[in-house]
């Protein structure tokens, strides 16, 4: 190994940051003239350069070599790694795009270089099959991520939303580190595929066993499952709308992808089995009574949701339980399930936040009542939000509709005689119940008028053009959506073939 | 003779001790010191374990206790970061009791 | 001669725990934290890794402690918390202990002694940062610059 070798390997995540670096000198330079709002040019500037940066990470992610691995795991370059690093960078870039429409952020070039940290984060997460370059990983983003939650000082919420994320999710790490702590302990390594070996090799001892369970306690509040979903619905909420796209799109992708690494290429050995007829300990009973329980919290409390944020994070909490199930089903079959799923559900979330943003600067707000009567004042919106909704309730030919069927045959078809049908059935009787609430909201679009008159119109009209582009960002999201349910093979294929 | 199991047997109670702090204390920054310790305690594990798994030259395997500075640099990030959003809140609110914060409800 | 050691260091660092999990005055509970701060370095001297040990009191005790006593005085107030007991929070947190201490206790493979062993020095830490951690050690500059920006936007008055 030479420090060259680290860098080249490493040039992605170093360009990011430099590009971060960037970004905050021109917030520095050309900002903070005014009181309160960051100056449209600098945000531009910015937006600009920001989306530049991860154009160019991207690009170098193309061009690194096809299988590298550094320093017992800590970073790894592999097709899965690379083609999940360029996602990731896909959703920055998209969210800093539709960032620009936030205006009433102060310190816009801070904002931007936090994303930008957050994505480099991710991009750790991703690329490391080890446990300690994991944690940190874990944290930077988790940093990065409670300062975006609590940017807005001009939001009454933004800051407790912060501070319940930030408390959440520092248990959730502090449960993690426990857990890695025990398992360092007992296999004496912390490389993931040095780790299954090591399991395999003895006989579980009970404090192992815990161990692994505390790890995966972490994971699972950072995917929101239930019963660790508490602060999913304040950060959806409280935070700055692009934020909680960030959240709910980047973060979990990203964790989903890592889960997954850690049970099937760590804990493999000590999988055991969730089938109805041959239930066997390990860590497969736990997370299908974990899915189990978030596709019924999920579902039944967006139910009676008011605020289309907060039933947006309730219905993450059952997509969360939903893409378990290809982690349960296990293999490269689950997990490749589990992985597409949470990419199609990622790009569908950073667009129904797209369109929150957009109706939260137009009426002030993002309840129900807001979204009445979109139809009658963007026809556009309301199209792109109906997409993104339907997709979500799985309805085809939309992208959800395909992940939903994949993932739900996969988990089928892995136990001997279907033995994870009574999952299934809750899965699709879930999707049923959320099919009801997707269709309240489009309704209110559609169908309400909007209740108070319409002051908001000309304002309206007058920033239609310098929306031009996170416009044209959400119709682009709406039709990869349509374009990944008509054609989903593709990417399938794919992740199919990254995994070598 | 102390062995591994007395110092987990203590990082264990440690880390429970921080856990019911976090979970029944209502003050901010005392559930703030209580998730410290819930840290403390993960790596008082790894430097007992690090401690006791020597190899064949009888040196300890250090890898434990390079986690332990890496883990220690990354919760001092984490206290800055708290901190600050405590005291943003606190601006905002005028208050450091978690009962105050309810804006945000259900 | 150790195991006095043990038992001292243990009590004191778990005595100090309960009292900084437990006092009302916020400025006593910082303290008490600070002893039990004090208490896991002792340990960490006592287990042979002294470069952690001074890690620990400079970061923790030096650091962390006094940024703490720091908020306190800045977001300072009435210390009365009317507590109304939280028994879902008593029952997960006996459970959680439950299930460590008994997997503790069922683990025979962790009570074996110490080999008399050499103590890590801090040239070998040293050479392991720069090389076998050299990846990891880099994330951690960034993600304190990270923490640090995020900070100092967070604590910023806004200028009106």
């Amino acid at each position: 190994m030479s420090y060259l070798e680290l860098l080249r390997l490493a040039a992605p995540e170093a360009i990011v940051v430099l590009t971060a670096f960037v970004v905050l000198t021109i917030g520095l330079v050309t900002g903070r003239r005014e009181a309160g709002d960051t100056p449209a040019a600098t945000a531009g500037l910015g937006a600009l350069v920001a989306a530049l940066g991860l154009a160019i990470a991207a690009a170098t992610i193309v061009r690194l070599p096809g299988h590298a691995t550094l320093f017992h795991g800590m970073l790894v370059v592999s097709p899965l790694n690379s083609l999940f690093q360029v996602i990731v960078l896909v959703l920055a870039f998209f969210t800093v795009i539709l960032a620009r429409g936030e205006r009433l952020l102060p310190n816009k070039g801070e904002y931007l270089a936090m994303i930008l940290l957050a994505t480099v984060g991710l991009m750790l997460l991703i690329g490391s099959e080890e446990l300690l370059m994991i944690f940190i990983g874990l944290e930077l983003t988790g940093l990065s991520l409670y300062v975006m939650t609590a940017f807005d000082k001009a939001s009454q919420t933004s800051a407790e939303a912060g501070l319940k994320y930030f408390l959440f999710g520092s248990m959730a790490s502090a449960f993690t580190l426990f857990g890695l702590s025990l398992i360092y302990g007992f296999t004496g390594t912390t490389s993931l595929a040095a780790i299954g070996p090591r399991l395999a090799e003895q006989a579980l001892p009970p404090l192992l066993f815990v161990g692994i369970v505390m790890t995966l306690i972490g994971f699972l509040f950072k995917i929101a499952a239930a019963p660790f979903h508490l602060w999913a619905p304040d950060a959806y909420q409280g935070a700055p709308v692009s934020t909680a796209g960030f959240i709910a799109s980047g973060s979990k992708v990203a964790s989903f992808i890592v889960l997954g690494k850690i049970l099937l290429i760590g804990f493999g050995p000590v999988s055991g089995s969730a089938d109805w007829h041959g239930l066997i300990a390990g860590w497969t009973p736990i997370l299908a009574v974990l899915s189990a329980l978030s596709i019924l919290i999920g579902n039944l409390v967006a139910l009676v949701q008011k605020n289309v944020r907060r039933l947006l994070a309730y219905s993450a909490v059952a997509h969360g339980g939903y893409t378990l199930l290809g982690l349960i089903a296990g293999g490269r079959a689950g997990f490749s399930a589990t992985l597409f799923y949470t990419t199609i559900y990622a790009v569908t979330l950073v667009g129904a936040f797209g369109v929150v943003g957009f109706v939260r600067r137009e009426n002030g707000g993002d309840d129900l009542a807001d979204f009445a009567g979109l139809r009658a004042r963007s026809p556009l919106l309301a199209g792109c939000m109906a997409i993104f909704l339907l997709s979500l309730a799985g309805l085809p030919p939309l992208a959800g509709f395909f992940g939903k069927f994949y993932l739900f045959s996969t988990a089928l078809r892995a136990g001997a005689n279907h033995g994870l049908l009574w999952l299934v059935a809750l899965a699709l009787f879930g999707s049923l119940i959320s099919l009801y609430y997707y269709l309240i909201v489009l309704k209110v679009i559609f169908l309400d008028e909007n209740a108070q008159a319409t002051p908001a119109v000309a304002r309206y009209d007058f920033e239609m053009r310098a929306d031009y582009l996170p416009k044209m960002t959400l119709l682009v999201l709406a039709g990869a959506v349509l374009l990944l349910g008509i054609i989903p093979g593709t990417l399938v294929a794919r992740i199919l073939a990254s995994f070598g | 003779m102390v062995t591994l199991g007395d110092y987990l047997f203590v990082s264990g109670l440690l880390f429970t001790l921080g856990f019911a702090g976090v979970l029944l204390r209502r003050n901010l920054i005392i559930i703030f010191m209580s998730l410290e310790l819930m840290l403390n305690a993960a790596n008082l594990s790894l430097v007992a374990f690090s401690r006791f798994r020597t190899n064949s030259l009888g040196q300890p395997n250090y890898d434990g206790q390079v986690f332990v500075f890496f883990i220690i640099t990354v919760a001092a990030a984490e206290v800055a970061v708290g901190l600050a959003i405590i005291v943003a809140l606190y601006r905002a609110r005028r208050t450091t009791h978690v009962e105050d914060i309810n804006s945000l409800k259900f | 001669m150790n195991s006095a050691a043990f038992f001292f260091i243990a009590v004191l660092t778990l005595s100090a725990a309960v009292a900084a999990a437990c006092l009302r005055q916020l400025v006593h509970a910082a303290l008490s934290f600070a002893v039990a701060l004090v208490g896991v370095a002792a340990f960490y001297f006592l287990l042979g890794a002294e470069f952690v040990g001074l890690v620990q009191v400079f970061v923790y005790v030096g650091a962390v402690a006094v940024l703490i006593v720091f908020t306190i005085l800045l977001t300072r107030h009435g210390t009365d918390e009317n507590r109304g007991f939280n028994w879902s929070g008593v029952v997960i947190a006996l459970a959680v202990l439950a299930a460590l201490l008994w997997a503790i206790m069922r683990t025979p493979a962790l009570y074996v002694a110490a080999q008399p062993g050499v103590t890590v020095t801090v040239r070998q830490i040293g050479e392991a940062l720069m090389s076998d951690y050299v990846w990891p050690l880099q994330c951690v500059g960034l993600l304190l610059t990270a923490a640090l920006i995020g900070a100092l936007v967070l604590v910023l008055e806004e200028k009106r």
